[in-house]
């Protein structure tokens, strides 16, 4: 079998110097893309070995914790913290292999129509998001609640959600722009496609 | 047999297809080696997928022209089918109009700025066509259905055919 793919091989000719070098190794492309997989897969398991150990941390600490000090509020509040980062994990996979396994290997109008979801901002997106924000809201809320003693406690809520909710509007905000910059056009061009196959 | 081996046959059983579609697809000698390799990645990556639901070349020319359909990135409308004058294919898809089966250099040059003028999708069918492949088999491929893929070569024909008559009259 040979393993060299010469792309300008135009079967009656023998190939330049330039063309020469314009060929494939398929054996080297292979050790390549085992390489690229191996790194994936190990990427991916840093991450989650990140969140793994965060949990377990906040798990420990926050909420096992036998210390007479740790009050019910700082338990409660850790496990909110855990929640958050759960949900985030959970929702950090569901994109990586969302994005990850794209399969070129269905057909064109599939491919695009799926790619089309794919890079699409939709509200229900964002909805998707909320519960991990409402988990790290109440978290902080609760572990300031009871730091700020000498507030008003309706006050002590309100501060928070001051500081909290601009935070996050501000982060959706710079989720729409990038996704306009980078999404959007690409979910424009698979609709331009879709709608160039349907024609009749 | 292994996923490597796997991976191998099918390249090697189809590495003529591929190189095809990546010459017609890509302008430039190194833009084809970019393309072709992106193939290889896309085969790679899609090999555990393939159920045999289709002939292998079938799934084969999906990812192909998939990937070059893709591959266009946001400059998708400039993609260019780069047809040699050498191909017969496109004189047989043109034939009416080239009795002698020989196209001259400038009617060839103007047959490529036409094709170069074709929709996205046009030139991924005309590039399936020009590699002979069935109006099921493209409908298997693109995703529509094989009387639209018909109507769809017939209407890229008859406008190449007027394109082409309408200057020789000129």
């Amino acid at each position: 079998m040979n393993n060299q793919i010469n792309l300008n091989s135009n079967s009656n000719r023998i190939p330049d110097s330039h063309e020469q070098n314009n060929s494939i190794d398929i054996d080297t492309l292979l050790i390549k893309l085992k390489n690229e997989d191996a790194r994936n897969l190990q990427k991916m398991k840093g991450l989650k070995r990140l969140f793994f150990t965060m949990i377990i941390i906040y798990t420990l600490f926050m909420i096992v914790n036998p210390d007479p000090d740790l009050q019910l509020h700082h338990r409660i509040s850790g496990l909110f913290y855990v929640l958050s980062f759960t949900y985030f994990a959970l929702l950090f996979r569901k994109y990586h292999n969302e994005f990850s396994k794209i399969d070129y290997s269905i057909s064109s109008l599939e491919m695009f129509k799926k790619a089309a979801e794919r890079h699409n901002l939709t509200f229900s997106r964002y909805l998707l998001v909320l519960p991990s924000l409402i988990f790290i809201d109440i978290a902080i809320t609760i572990s300031e609640y009871y730091r700020w003693t000498s507030v008003e406690p309706l006050n002590r809520i309100l501060i928070v959600q001051a500081i909290l909710l601009p935070i996050f509007i501000m982060s959706g905000f710079i989720g729409y722009l990038l996704w306009r910059k980078r999404q959007k056009p690409l979910r424009d061009r698979a609709l331009q496609i879709i709608k160039e196959l349907n024609k009749n | 047999m292994s996923r490597e081996e796997r991976f191998k046959r099918t390249v090697d059983e189809n590495k003529e297809k591929i190189m095809r579609i990546c010459r017609y697809y890509a302008p430039s000698a190194e833009d084809q080696k970019d393309m072709y390799q992106e193939i290889l990645i896309n085969i790679w990556k899609s090999l555990d997928s393939f159920r045999g639901d289709s002939k292998v070349s079938t799934w084969v020319y999906r990812i192909a022209v998939n990937t070059s359909l893709s591959y266009a990135g946001k400059q998708y409308k400039l993609m260019k089918l780069n047809v040699d004058i050498e191909n017969t294919n496109i004189k047989n898809f043109l034939s009416t109009e080239f009795n002698d089966n020989m196209l001259k250099d400038d009617q060839f040059q103007r047959l490529q700025t036409h094709l170069n003028q074709l929709s996205v999708i046009d030139k991924a069918i005309m590039g399936l066509v020009l590699d002979e492949l069935t109006s099921k088999e493209i409908a298997d491929i693109i995703g529509i259905t094989e009387p639209n893929v018909r109507i769809k070569i017939h209407r890229i024909k008859e406008n190449l055919r007027n394109q082409m008559k309408g200057e020789n009259y000129e």
